[in-house]
């Protein structure tokens, strides 16, 4: 019993030396290697702690460098601030915080039990300046610093690490965001009425208004000095404009006699014999005039030949002349001469005095008198109006020439259309136009007649300032009205003689439209006076014609205000200014750059992403959101070349632009995925050389800035940018629309369908991203954070903050 | 004999779980970690905030979009700057030359 006793203390002492050797062992072990690992182990911990901060800040940076009213995206802006009111180009040492605790690093380090006593520090260096004066925008970086230490009693362990990110800084607004629609080229459907474009502005603020410029270039080759756009109003569409109404004054629409249609914006008429500056000679040939005469001769020469009943078609040239001779003869032989005999009279004046191959009456008494009585009784009457009641412009597409509406095919009306031989078939109007001169069509863009683009919207109340050669267009239907007289005739001019009383009913004279450069005519001469009854327009012309002076900006009225190239606010009467009222685009005195050398720039130093192929920009920027495909937005982005396909995407996110320095454009429906009013999202897509190709998507909603402007630009349109319709019927751009051409009419199918419609929505958005939409502050501004590290360093021990 | 070698080595076993016992009974995470105090800013979660405004949007063309009265700040200087054609001649030789650089 005692031995086994012994054994028990013996195993219990072995136990308790052994532990006391552990202990000791484990307490010298600490104090030397176990320290040093474990410094080591700390430092490895606070380092990987103070990266995990960092890329936490990073993270908080790129979501709150772009959300307005964080203390974050507040010190991005300071650059502008700081530019703005010192001129100051770089800010240096901007210390955007330096007390941040990372938050989701802490509580890594909770959770692991490790005590953790970390900050952070953000520090901005903004160093260059976009070096184009239209783009504002910087080059910066942000050094970031976490400094994280081991907390509690105990040594005092402390890592600092430091890394920098890139920063591109931007302001998103240019000059050609204040355009709905900027069209450089010559477009032959501006007045497609089977094609329509409709233009909706911004709600005009003050002297915040869209801007539309419709160009010239690459006119058709033609004679005319006038290289215009002549846009044609209508009554429906403009009748409620203030523009409308002052210029023509009209509470309903007016008629030439109560038995005509109503369709005149004015309807007057003047004593003929009042005008001035014509000759009685320029109606010699007057063929209404003529008719009168040649039926009073035949009359005459009937009665000599004993003719008792009148032939259904009166004699003309040789054969009234023989028939004249016969009948002079007939009454000579009964011993009647111009002494005693009327018709002897008129057909011995008609004989002796008609000209130039029985054409000519101007020497011929009877034709004199018979055209002093009209000239005494003649009654100019004329009426204005639009080119939708002169032409059936809905039943023909272009380039047929639309056929007269039935009423203009009455005598009186016919100044403008009337289809005969004479105007080629094609009526007065398109074929003064359409004449050559020189060689070369005289202006085959006159004679486009038709209904304008609705350049104030679908219910045109949304006024918008054009800029441009353009010019709005309606047209006077003019003619010398029908009157009933009595003249005698016969007599010698001493009063002596057989006098005959004749009841003359010369038939209304249409004033066909002439060019001002064809031969002079009563026509085409300048009268003594002006025939238009308002002041804000002149007509000197007898002719039926187009009244094509007056600004297409004269529709808004007596006052518009807009800020001038200079960014200064002005007003300005559009119906008294003289047309056009800016010939060029708007832009800064002096600077006097051609519309088609407008572009945009993009400084390729502030880009955020540059990508060789649109394939690679698509596998970076494409992504899953919210379980739909959507692109990601983040600044100005630059892809060299290869067409960008976009058909399949259509939500986008983010707030920038796309610049495809070569290659096409394929998209369909494109969407923000975001409410615009809390995130201000964005897209701009611009084409150096492309053009954006609509996707079989019908109708199709775009809420993006298309641009498309070549450079350098092309001498044809095959090699310029445009948006190529592909048959759409519907199509929708809520942003604006910037193309070198723009044809809503095009061969084959590139071109809308019959009756389709392209809208262009001016987007706020676009317009001025710094406005208060909604009752929230936007921001125009954007932030990108450059992906990589470009600058790291550890520091052990060291503290820099 | 044999009875005894497992009375140690149980006896062992027994003495090294208690001392294990102690030690981790004496462990304890230091008492100085501070509770981490996050300021406003730095609390909001911006992406969910947004994530809660986003809407389903019909793709079909819609109405004239209406976003009621709009305040417009005087536009930015820049905003009248058009280049000239130097300008426009030298950003495109720098695309030219940032093209060589990408392919």
């Amino acid at each position: 019993m005692r031995r086994r006793r012994g054994f028990i203390l013996y195993v219990v002492l072995t136990v308790l030396f052994a532990l006391a050797i552990l202990a000791f062992a484990l307490n010298s072990f600490k104090s030397g290697a176990v320290v040093q690992l474990s410094r080591n182990i700390d430092q490895n911990r606070l380092a990987l702690l103070a990266q995990s901060a960092n890329a936490e800040v990073v993270a908080r940076l790129r979501t709150q460098a772009n959300t307005a009213d964080s203390d974050i995206s507040k010190a991005f802006r300071k650059i502008f601030e700081l530019y703005s009111t010192t001129g100051v180009e770089s800010l240096q040492n901007y210390v955007i915080f330096d007390d941040f605790i990372p938050e989701k690093t802490l509580e890594i380090a909770q959770e692991a039990g490790y005590p953790l006593d970390i900050k952070c520090k953000a520090v901005l260096n903004v160093n260059r300046k976009a070096p184009f004066k239209s783009i504002s925008a910087y080059n910066a970086y942000v050094d970031l610093y976490a400094q994280a230490n081991r907390d509690g009693s105990g040594e005092k362990i402390t890592i600092e690490v430091h890394e920098r990110r890139e920063v591109r800084i931007s302001d998103l607004r240019h000059y050609l965001d204040k355009y709905v629609l900027f069209v450089k080229n010559y477009s032959p459907d501006l007045n497609n009425p089977h094609r329509r474009i409709v233009i909706e502005g911004i709600a005009n603020s003050g002297p915040n208004i869209s801007r539309v410029y419709l160009g010239n270039n690459l006119y058709p080759d033609s004679a005319d000095p006038q290289k215009n756009i002549w846009l044609d109003i209508n009554y429906d569409d403009h009748s409620n404009k203030d523009g409308f109404k002052e210029i023509f004054k009209i509470s309903e629409l007016q008629q030439f006699s109560d038995k005509a249609e109503k369709v005149l914006f004015y309807s007057g008429e003047k004593v003929f014999k009042d005008f001035t500056n014509i000759t009685v000679d320029q109606f010699f040939q007057v063929a209404s005039v003529k008719h009168v005469y040649e039926n009073l001769v035949n009359d005459a020469s009937n009665a000599a030949n004993e003719i008792a009943t009148k032939p259904d078609k009166n004699l003309v040239g040789s054969d009234l002349n023989a028939h004249c001779i016969n009948g002079m003869n007939k009454l000579k032989s009964k011993g009647a001469d111009s002494s005693n005999s009327a018709a002897y009279s008129i057909c011995e004046d008609f004989v002796k005095n008609v000209k130039s191959n029985y054409s000519d009456y101007s020497q011929c008494k009877g034709f004199v008198q018979i055209l002093n009585n009209c000239i005494m009784n003649w009654k100019y009457r004329y009426g204005y109006l639009d080119a939708e009641n002169v032409w059936k412009i809905y039943d023909k597409e272009r380039p047929n020439i639309p056929d007269p509406q039935n009423w203009v095919n009455a005598q009186s009306y016919r100044g403008l259309s009337e289809i005969s031989d004479e105007f080629n078939k094609r009526g007065p109007y398109v074929n003064a136009f359409l004449k050559e001169k020189d060689g070369k069509v005289y202006n085959p863009e006159r004679y486009r007649v038709g209904r304008m683009l609705s350049l104030f919207g679908e219910d045109n109340k949304t006024n918008v300032l054009v800029e441009g050669p353009v010019f709005m267009r309606f047209f006077k239907i003019a003619f010398l009205d029908e009157f009933t007289d009595i003249i005698e005739i016969g007599a010698k001019s001493d009063g002596s003689g057989e006098m005959l009383k004749k009841q003359i009913n010369p038939e209304p004279v249409p004033m066909p439209t002439v060019r001002l450069d064809e031969d002079k005519s009563f026509l085409n001469t300048k009268l003594g006076s002006d025939l238009s009854p308002s002041t804000y327009y002149n007509d000197y012309y007898m002719m039926s014609c187009a009244i094509d002076t007056l600004s297409v900006n004269a529709l808004i009225g007596t006052n518009v205000k807009f800020y001038d190239g200079d960014g200064k606010s002005k007003a300005l009467n559009p119906i008294t200014t003289p047309a056009p009222t800016f010939l060029n685009a708007l832009q800064k005195t002096g600077a006097n750059v051609p519309a088609s050398s407008f572009s945009r720039l993009i400084d390729l130093q502030t880009v955020t992403y540059n990508y060789p192929e649109s394939s690679d920009f698509l596998k970076s920027r494409v992504a899953e959101y919210d379980g739909k495909k959507t692109l990601f937005i983040d600044g100005i982005m630059f892809i060299e070349s290869g067409n960008l396909d976009l058909s399949d995407i259509h939500y986008f996110y983010g707030k920038g632009l796309i610049y495809l320095r070569g290659g096409d454009c394929k998209i369909g429906n494109m969407q923000r995925c975001r409410n615009e009013i809390q995130t201000g999202d964005s897209l701009r897509i611009y084409l150096q050389h492309g053009d954006f190709r609509l996707t079989a998507e019908d109708p199709i909603l775009i809420e993006a800035s298309l641009g498309a402007f070549t450079y350098p630009m092309g001498s044809d349109l095959s090699s310029q940018g445009s948006l190529v319709f592909n048959g759409q019927s519907q199509v929708k751009i809520l942003g604006n629309l910037l193309v070198d051409y723009l044809y809503t009419q095009d061969a084959g199918s590139y071109g809308l369908k019959k009756d389709g419609k392209l809208i262009v929505q001016h987007d706020p958005f676009i317009y001025e991203p710094a406005a208060k939409i909604g009752g929230k502050q936007q921001d125009p501004y954007h932030v990108s954070i450059g992906p990589v590290r470009t600058s790291f360093a550890i520091n052990a021990g060291g503290k820099s903050f | 004999m044999d009875k005894r070698r497992w009375i140690i080595v149980f006896s062992v076993f027994l003495c090294m779980t208690f001392a294990l016992s102690l030690l981790k009974s004496f462990y304890r995470p230091a008492e100085n970690i501070k509770k981490v105090v996050v300021n406003d800013v730095k609390k909001q979660n911006y992406s969910s905030k947004i994530k809660n405004d986003d809407k389903k949007r019909d793709l079909l063309p819609a109405r004239i979009k209406d976003y009621g009265e709009i305040q417009y700040p005087e536009p930015a200087p820049h905003t009248f700057a058009v280049e000239n054609s130097v300008s426009i001649e030298r950003n495109e030789a720098e695309m030219k030359y940032r093209g060589k650089i990408l392919k």
